[in-house]
């Protein structure tokens, strides 16, 4: 198992750790639940080092992205970032990742941690064709995520560029702590914030800095997987796996038809396209008692199958019992009645609207 | 917090106290500071009879889900509802008010199960 750079600035602050995508990470530091409501209430620090990072180079990396994905690249200018599904011929995801325009020629690729080696060789494989160099330098940077309504006042004055100033889905290159940084307007909470990547050997600098003097909470998998469920943000593994298509699994947004223009999987896409998808991802809300878990049944009113959860909680800012679940297109109306067995039970659920949360600010 | 010497441990870190022909069952401090967060408790039905080593109740975090195990047979005698509306106090008072049921037992075998001080060896082990 790898460790983050930063283990032992974890360990320090008493972090509770697991294994996840084959890195021991800090879950919580305090506990989940108050962690949660850190972040939606005010802000947090999460250190999200172990995922991939990679770069692209190349007269036509534009082309390459565009051909590798099935979202459409061109509509990106210098300083955007763009999400999209990686698809294999047949259009099963084989992640999500998010991608920033240096120029047309230079392109930052973040991946999940736990399909960063099989990723890498697939774009690897692609580039090629299009004489574009792909490079691996997830281990030579580090990358935070401050994330809450009070993440922009909390950095602003402390980076050259402020990221508050940053559109959605914008980042820039600056500086801010004494050394250069990566600053984009993401995130995987549905507050407002940014993510920002520095070299490795600055990275704790950064860190000490936001959680010293700046007093921004470090935050723990754990709330950052109840942060995303409620923003009803994909996670991959859950809501996105290899066997399933970006458009029965909640990601329809994210396909691009781009006209006359090829890219891997559009054939298979568009045939799920013509006869309509089968399935579809909705929210759920478990009305009996009960907590709705990733992989339980979902059962329509007569009591046949009709889907799985993907994600479920108790969610904290709701309080309520919420899951994703991916269920058959004719019962993905909202309201629809549904079942989720749980442990033998079956539950009264029914289709509610995604996301759960809402922070207006995040967009604005 | 030190384990109370009023009741015997079993190793898949529940707390038994015996009052009379009573067997108080809950789970042990460091169990709930495992779990994290409680958000939900499933309560055996009064009346069940349950062997050791049955799964009696359910806990769950807000990222795990954990069987409670009956540490000895009997028969569900009561059950600790007020964790319905309020899991957090397994958490707060694991070894108090969170208590999470009782069995009616004559006898109970708790051979298998662990003085305080054995079970906080045990722990330590488990690291």
């Amino acid at each position: 198992m790898q460790e983050l750079p930063l283990q032992y600035r974890h360990e320090a602050a008493c972090a509770k750790f697991g294994e996840f995508a084959g890195y021991r990470m800090p879950l919580y530091y305090s506990k989940p639940i108050e962690e949660h409501h850190t972040v939606r209430k005010a802000v947090g620090v999460f250190d999200i080092t172990h995922m991939g990072q990679f770069v692209a180079e190349g007269e036509l990396a534009e082309a390459f992205l565009q051909y590798a994905l099935p979202n459409d690249v061109t509509t990106m200018q210098d300083g955007y970032a763009l999400y999209s599904p990686l698809c294999r011929e047949d259009g099963g995801v084989l992640d999500d990742l998010i991608i920033y325009r240096h120029s047309p020629r230079h392109y930052r690729i973040i991946v999940n941690a736990g399909n960063r080696e099989r990723d890498f060789q697939w774009l690897e494989g692609l580039a090629g064709r299009f004489e574009v160099g792909l490079r691996d330098v997830s281990s030579g940077h580090c990358l935070f995520a401050v994330q809450g309504p009070e993440a922009f006042a909390r950095l602003r004055g402390e980076l050259e560029h402020s990221p508050g100033d940053l559109g959605y889905y914008r980042f820039t290159e600056t500086r801010g702590f004494g050394v250069p940084l990566f600053t984009a307007r993401t995130g995987y909470t549905g507050e407002p914030g940014c993510e920002i990547a520095m070299a490795r050997e600055h990275a704790e600098q950064v860190w000490d800095q936001l959680t010293g003097s700046l007093g921004i909470t470090p935050i723990g998998l754990a709330a950052r997987d109840t942060l995303r469920l409620e923003a009803c943000m994909a996670l991959y593994g859950h809501e996105l796996r290899e066997e399933w298509n970006p458009l029965e699994c909640g990601l329809g947004w994210t396909v691009k038809l781009k006209g006359e223009q090829d890219f891997l999987g559009k054939q298979a896409l568009l045939t799920v396209k013509e006869r309509g998808v089968a399935y579809k991802l909705v929210g759920l809300e478990v009305t009996g008692r009960g907590i709705p878990r990733g992989d339980y049944p979902v059962l329509d009113e007569s009591g046949a199958e009709a889907g799985v959860v993907t994600s479920g909680a108790m969610t904290p800012t709701t309080g309520r019992p919420l899951a994703m679940a991916r269920v058959k297109a004719a019962l993905a109306a909202l309201d629809t009645r549904l079942l989720v067995e749980i442990r033998g039970k079956q539950l009264q659920a029914r289709v509610v609207s995604r996301p759960f949360y809402k922070n207006p600010a995040l967009r604005a | 917090m030190a384990n109370p010497t009023d009741r015997k441990y079993s190793n898949e870190h529940e707390w038994v106290k015996l009052e009379g022909d009573v067997a108080i069952v809950g789970i042990t401090d460091y169990a709930q500071e495992q779990l994290t967060d409680i958000v939900f408790v499933e309560l055996p039905e009064v009346g069940r009879q349950v062997k050791a080593g049955d799964s009696a109740a359910v806990l769950e975090s807000v990222k795990s889900v954990a069987d409670v195990y009956a540490p000895c047979d009997g028969e569900v005698a009561d059950v600790n509802s007020s964790l319905e509306d309020h899991p957090e106090k397994v958490n707060d008072d694991a070894y108090g008010a969170g208590w999470i049921f009782k069995l009616k037992t004559s006898g109970p075998d708790l051979s298998a199960l662990m003085e305080a001080d054995a079970y906080q060896a045990f722990v330590d082990a488990e690291g």
